[in-house]
């Protein structure tokens, strides 16, 4: 399987230092071209020439020491054995369906169930806008959905099991709570509902609905703690975090970082979080991807990686939450490695590139009422890099349940019991997780701890095929194709707006059916007129941990 | 010949080869570190082996991550065998990880990147570059007068390197030891 070689010109001289090779695409034509990532003054570039359309020089991780010490995570995944595109040549970002050559199962599934929105946010590419030409409504039907499960849950060596309901604005299905019993019918033990919480907020009885049906978690849209930076919902996220608590559904902030915008308040929103740690289990955040053709100065107004946004939250948590607490996506592969020599069988993996995303785990010291990373109280480098050797120990014929018992006996070594939360066992949760898959303590660990992660999404400017290639992140569509989230959103021309034109009906049509302006189900701002009066209880900035909803509004 | 047999016998004949022990200088205040400077490659089938078609075929049976644990000791000579341990063994982990590039100059799909002891990795040009900054060691260590003790001594390093079951290579492990160093502390 050889890669597809492209035409090779004279390139101008690099301003740099060489890092890497890859392929990417000319922003404005696709067309494949060679790309270099280059360091220099510290941070790491794409660079590619594109003959037609000329020079672009695009930041691509904003700290060169960091990209070099998560590079060391890089390591490729089991790929797709049971691919929906066979195909001999590698031809990225063309052909996605999964192909036979892509290298990570789905560790994240979406369904988009409408494309219909109750908010116009100005950077958001996912909703239907009238009055565009093509522009179409997007609803597969439930048997649509069910096949659509189907095809996830067929994936080998490991069939998916994670799954995002996602939009538009799922909540304007009637149905939604039928999709998530579909869903759950077909063996999915994970959902989780991306929202702007708006129609939750509103009505609480939903996420008791939702949750009954077997949603998991929401994935909330958060994108800061002001009116300015959030005018999505400022007003309406305490209230949907309330119907959380009311349903026993944990939520996931989601705030879209955009440099010069909304990055001056990454540690707040990580401070509302804490405020609501009993119901926001992680914070997932997500450095913007610039779609559209935009000039470089504005690129560089907006732009923002990973490291940079690592470095915001340690300024502005004034070094409670430090750089060297996070690490890169695939780290996580030594103890699902571990776990398969283990095991003997293969096991979910996050085998994603080691510059799409990063985490770390965060707890709350109630006496100090300070965030602790993991980081302070267990060596997690010395972990993995024992979880490594011990993983080839058993591969290279070791006995198993000798380097378990070794595991067992060793794990404490790594964890300062003196600075480890109160009334927390780590190394047992671990051995109970990883050698008797009992993840029933899990729990207790997520109760006062809460994920942080970082996932940046690709655009057509600092696109790498060696990413694309490792995607994780993935939709399923009615032609049954699973289609990676950095080609399905990043060449839209491509992938969604083909499939949404093939299986959706035009605005016209679906205005005429039911009998409603698409426009009628805009969100009015109701709760945000009436915060204006009541200042002092409605708002993220000011509101409390536990608030009364507000219901009949 | 099968390949399992094939590295078998390349395994077999994997070996330490080149190993040299310097010091910046024969003689030492007793309180003052003595600078050693430790050299050695590994030779034989384990590094012809580890070449671009085999980890082509390596990475095909998902075979993608190597990791090499080096264990260098010293020892003071004590009657007529060096018996008396000097200074703590240093481990030392240097990794390969294989991978699908995208580069547009390599026709073949797979690559390597090499992670030294040091944690810093790097994408080698070639085969030979790669074998190199894989199994090549050159590495210099503080040892300190007082471990020794005055008076005239002769040291050698013990190297042991190991690795795990690869497609290239089946689990195995080589040590040397190097000649002696004259060493004279005052």
């Amino acid at each position: 399987m050889a890669l597809i070689q492209i035409e090779h010109k004279t390139e101008p001289a690099l301003q740099g230092r060489l890092i890497r090779r890859t392929q990417s695409i000319c922003p404005d034509c696709n067309r494949i071209l060679p790309a270099n990532v280059i360091e220099h003054d510290g941070k790491v570039w794409m660079h590619k020439v594109c003959p037609q359309h000329g020079e672009v020089e695009e930041l691509y991780f904003g700290s060169y020491e960091m990209y070099q010490k998560f590079s060391t995570y890089w390591t490729d995944g089991k790929g797709a054995h049971a691919p929906n595109v066979p195909i001999d040549q590698c031809a990225c970002p063309m052909n996605c369906g999964l192909c036979s050559n892509h290298l990570s199962h789905t560790g994240l599934a979406n369904i988009i169930v409408t494309n219909r929105c109750d908010l116009t946010c100005w950077y958001c590419f996912f909703y239907v806008k009238k009055g565009l030409e093509g522009a179409y409504v997007y609803e597969p039907t439930q048997d649509h959905i069910r096949g659509m499960v189907r095809a996830l849950k067929a994936e080998r060596p490991v069939g998916g099991n994670s799954l995002q309901i996602t939009g538009g604005e799922p909540t304007l299905r009637d149905d939604l709570a039928d999709i998530i019993r579909i869903i759950r019918e077909e063996g999915v033990d994970h959902i989780q509902l991306n929202t702007n919480g708006i129609n939750l907020a509103l009505n609480p009885d939903l996420a008791i609905k939702l949750k009954e049906a077997g949603l998991s978690n929401l994935y909330l849209s958060f994108d800061g703690v002001s009116p300015r930076t959030n005018p999505k919902n400022h007003w309406e996220a305490p209230y949907t975090l309330d119907s959380c608590r009311k349903a026993h559904v944990g939520a996931v902030l989601v705030p879209t970082v955009i440099k010069s915008v909304n990055d001056h308040e990454l540690g707040g929103i990580l401070r509302f979080a804490q405020k609501n740690i009993d119901i926001v289990r992680a914070i997932s955040y997500q450095p913007v991807s610039l779609t559209g053709r935009m000039k470089k100065q504005e690129r560089e107004k907006y732009r923002i990686t990973i490291p940079d946004c690592i470095h915001r939250i340690e300024e502005q948590t004034e070094g409670e939450v430090t750089r060297d607490a996070w690490f890169p996506v695939p780290s996580c592969s030594p103890v699902t490695h571990f776990v398969e020599a283990f095991a003997r069988k293969p096991q979910y993996e996050l085998s994603i590139h080691f510059a799409c995303g990063a985490g770390t785990y965060v707890f709350l010291d109630e006496e100090s009422n300070k965030l602790i990373p993991m980081t302070s109280f267990v060596d997690l480098k010395g972990l993995l890099e024992y979880l490594d050797e011990k993983a080839d120990e058993i591969n290279s014929g070791g006995n198993r349940y000798i380097t378990a018992a070794k595991f067992m006996a060793k794990i404490g070594s790594f964890i300062d019991k003196t600075k480890q939360p109160k009334g927390m066992n780590l190394g047992k949760l671990l051995v109970n997780a990883t050698l008797k898959h009992d993840y029933s303590s899990v729990g207790q660990f997520h109760l006062k701890s809460m994920f942080l992660g970082m996932m940046h999404f690709q655009d057509k400017y600092n696109q790498d095929e060696e990413r694309l290639q490792r995607c994780d992140i993935h939709y399923l569509n009615p032609d049954m194709r699973i289609i990676p989230f950095c080609s399905f959103n990043v060449i839209p021309e491509w992938y969604r707006d083909r499939i949404q034109k093939k299986y959706g009906i035009t605005v016209e049509q679906w205005e005429k059916e039911h009998g409603e302006k698409l426009e009628a189900k805009l969100y009015k701002g109701t709760m945000r007129r009436l915060g204006a009066q009541q200042h002092d209880v409605m708002g993220c900035a000011t509101s409390a941990v536990h608030i009364e909803p507000i219901t009949g509004v | 010949m099968s390949h399992e047999s094939l590295a078998s016998k390349q395994a077999a004949s994997t070996r330490i080869g080149s190993i040299s022990l310097k010091a910046n200088r024969e003689s030492f205040l007793v309180d003052e570190p003595i600078k050693l400077s430790l050299s050695f490659q590994v030779v034989g089938g384990f590094r012809d082996n580890f070449t671009q078609p085999v980890w082509e075929e390596a990475y095909k049976a998902h075979d993608v991550s190597l990791r090499l644990t080096c264990t260098v000791s010293f020892a003071r000579k004590v009657g007529r065998v060096f018996s008396k341990k000097v200074g703590k063994p240093i481990r030392l982990v240097r990794k390969a990880r294989l991978f699908w590039t995208r580069n547009p100059e390599r026709f073949n799909k797979t690559w390597v990147m090499v992670i030294d002891e040091n944690e810093v990795p790097t994408l080698p040009k070639s085969d030979a570059e790669a074998q190199s900054m894989l199994l090549d060691f050159v590495r210099t260590f503080d040892l300190l007068g007082t471990d020794l003790g005055k008076g005239e001594h002769s040291i050698v390093a013990k190297v042991r390197v190991k690795w795990g079951q690869h497609y290239y290579v089946p689990k195995g492990m080589v040590g040397a030891t190097s000649p002696p160093l004259k060493i004279i502390c005052k």
